[in-house]
């Protein structure tokens, strides 16, 4: 991965509302121990991390946006990848920021993938 | 007050004789309507979210219709409505550099606002008691104040 990476994000179908996506696509779940999954583009396009993630996954997504790890890495989050439980998986850190540095964050990364567009939308 | 009563009083309400809005800033307003919004998340199931995630319940949907018809006025800029895996529901707005979300809790009556300036990074948080009116006033005015600079 370099600066310009692409990670791309699933985005559940109940996250979008008249095709805007909420900035709780970007917010770590406690229960993952404050961490964002995403593909490593690098090494997966879109449309095929979206149909690893909805058949081999079998979970539900309506397409696939991404931040780059610059972008990342500018909110002072850190990257790495975590080949667990697939090759292409990798992981944003929100570690210890405590609730409103995390909105902060999830605002700034939505924005920013906002403003790339879709990269992949389900058919 | 019905979802049909509330459809029938917002189309025949004041923003659309009013006639200022261009006709597809009108259009894209009322594509946020509310209450058709709110009904989108009624009869979700516990799990909705890849296994996890609480349903908003009945009772808050209902709650969240009836307390916007009541106190959230036309000239405020209707927000997206998304489910929480709380079981709550999350409003946002982009209104211009600010990323605004005010967050309803599932089990009370009260609302997490967060307002950042992607321009400046100046944020704003607040917590609302929103079984009073008087914090509905607030955040209808907030949120009509942040329209203007949009």
């Amino acid at each position: 991965m370099n600066s310009e990476t692409l990670l791309l994000r699933q985005i559940h179908p109940r996250f979008v509302q008249r095709d805007r996506v909420t900035s709780q696509a970007f917010t770590p779940r406690a229960t993952d121990g404050n961490r964002l999954s995403v593909y490593d583009g690098d090494q997966i396009g879109p449309e095929a991390a979206w149909r690893h993630y909805t058949t081999r996954q079998s979970l539900e997504s309506a397409g696939v946006m991404a931040v780059t790890l610059a972008e990342c890495t500018a909110l002072d989050l850190s990257v790495r990848s975590a080949p667990e439980p697939f090759p292409e998986h990798a992981v944003i850190e929100f570690g210890a920021l405590g609730r409103n540095a995390i909105n902060r964050a999830a605002k700034r990364l939505r924005d920013a993938a906002s403003k790339r567009g879709w990269r992949f939308r389900e058919p | 007050m019905s979802v049909r009563e509330f459809l029938k009083r917002r189309l025949g309400g004041a923003r659309h004789e009013r006639g200022a809005a261009p006709l597809g800033e009108v259009a894209a307003l009322d594509q946020l309507d509310i209450p058709a919004q709110l009904d989108g998340l009624r009869g979700m199931e516990d799990g909705w979210l890849d296994g996890e995630g609480h349903a908003p319940s009945a009772a808050l949907v209902d709650w969240l219709l009836e307390s916007f018809t009541d106190h959230y006025p036309e000239e405020a800029h209707p927000p997206h409505l998304y489910p929480t895996v709380e079981g709550g529901v999350q409003a946002e707005w982009s209104l211009g550099n600010h990323e605004v979300s005010l967050r309803f809790h599932p089990d009370d009556r009260n609302g997490e606002w967060h307002n950042l300036a992607l321009d400046s990074d100046e944020e704003e948080t607040r917590e609302l008691d929103l079984a009073r009116g008087r914090d509905w006033e607030w955040l209808a005015a907030r949120v009509v104040a942040l329209s203007k600079t949009a």
